[in-house]
């Protein structure tokens, strides 16, 4: 049910009640920083696709397909959630979803500088980082989505307002 | 006065139910779009737009409206810098009057 246009500026200031509005708002909003199991399993398959293609031999098109896909999904997630902040903008998603998504970075990193390192290793060791990393991704995303959610719920009480 | 103690001053704008909500939201989420207002504040696309206009109006938000390849336009929208002096603001003047 929609709720009546309240656009009365003049009534009584009740500190309390504007409080609990304003964080019933952001909890809200902050729902919707859920993404659908697909697009964890897309984002693993896609991180997987650029460990592998920078580290196994003749494989440009898989670095490419990686790079590219996670770009196109990171504007996908945005425009389905709605909420900028929550996403790729500015790298606010590192610290709304810590300490998942950081734990999800630098496993990703540590996988990219592994493969570079070790370009005349066998490919079944660039095979099995490429994997670690795209299982690590796959199950870490609905943790850092719930951490994101905790902190858009919770900042408004405990951060700049007071 | 710097930006992490921000002069207590209440906002008329600001003040209205709806549009703290609005500004709550927007402070929190950064740019958001439209549709995830109107439905954190389960109100009609009117609403909402007279409210985003009486924001603009204060030079309280920024819209943007993208056009999509098919279908209709999204509108994402934003706290200014003036804005969010004017929230923050708000919000000390209502942490000084709590009880």
């Amino acid at each position: 049910m929609e709720s009546p246009s309240n656009d009365n500026s003049s009534q009584p200031v009740d500190p309390i009640a504007a409080f609990r509005v304003a964080n019933d708002a952001q909890a809200r909003m902050a729902e919707r920083v859920r993404s659908p199991w697909w697009v964890h399993v897309l984002r693993g398959v896609l991180v997987a696709a650029l460990v592998y293609g920078l580290g196994a031999p003749d494989s440009t098109a898989w670095m490419l397909l990686g790079v590219v896909g996670l770009l196109a999904l990171s504007r996908r997630r945005v425009r389905d959630v709605g909420v900028a902040r929550a996403n790729t903008e500015r790298w606010r998603f590192l610290a709304l979803g810590a300490p998942w998504s950081t734990v999800a970075m630098v496993v990703l990193v540590a996988a990219l500088a592994f493969v570079v390192i070790a370009q005349d290793e066998p490919l079944w060791q660039v095979l099995v980082a490429a994997g670690v990393t795209g299982a690590v991704t796959v199950a870490l995303g609905p943790l850092a989505d719930a951490s994101a959610r905790r902190r858009l719920r919770s900042e408004l009480a405990g951060g700049t307002s007071r | 006065m710097s930006a992490r103690t921000p002069e207590p001053a209440f906002d008329a704008v600001v003040h209205a139910p709806q549009r703290l909500q609005i500004c709550a939201m927007l402070e929190r989420g950064g740019e958001v779009e439209f549709g995830v207002l109107r439905d954190g504040l389960q109100v009609s696309d009117a609403t909402l737009s007279k409210h985003l206009r009486t924001l603009t109006e204060a030079g309280y938000v920024d819209l943007r409206r993208v056009q999509r390849p098919r279908g209709q336009a999204r509108t994402w929208v934003a706290l200014t810098p003036a804005g969010s002096q004017a929230l923050r603001g708000h919000f000390a003047f209502l942490q000084s009057i709590a009880p």
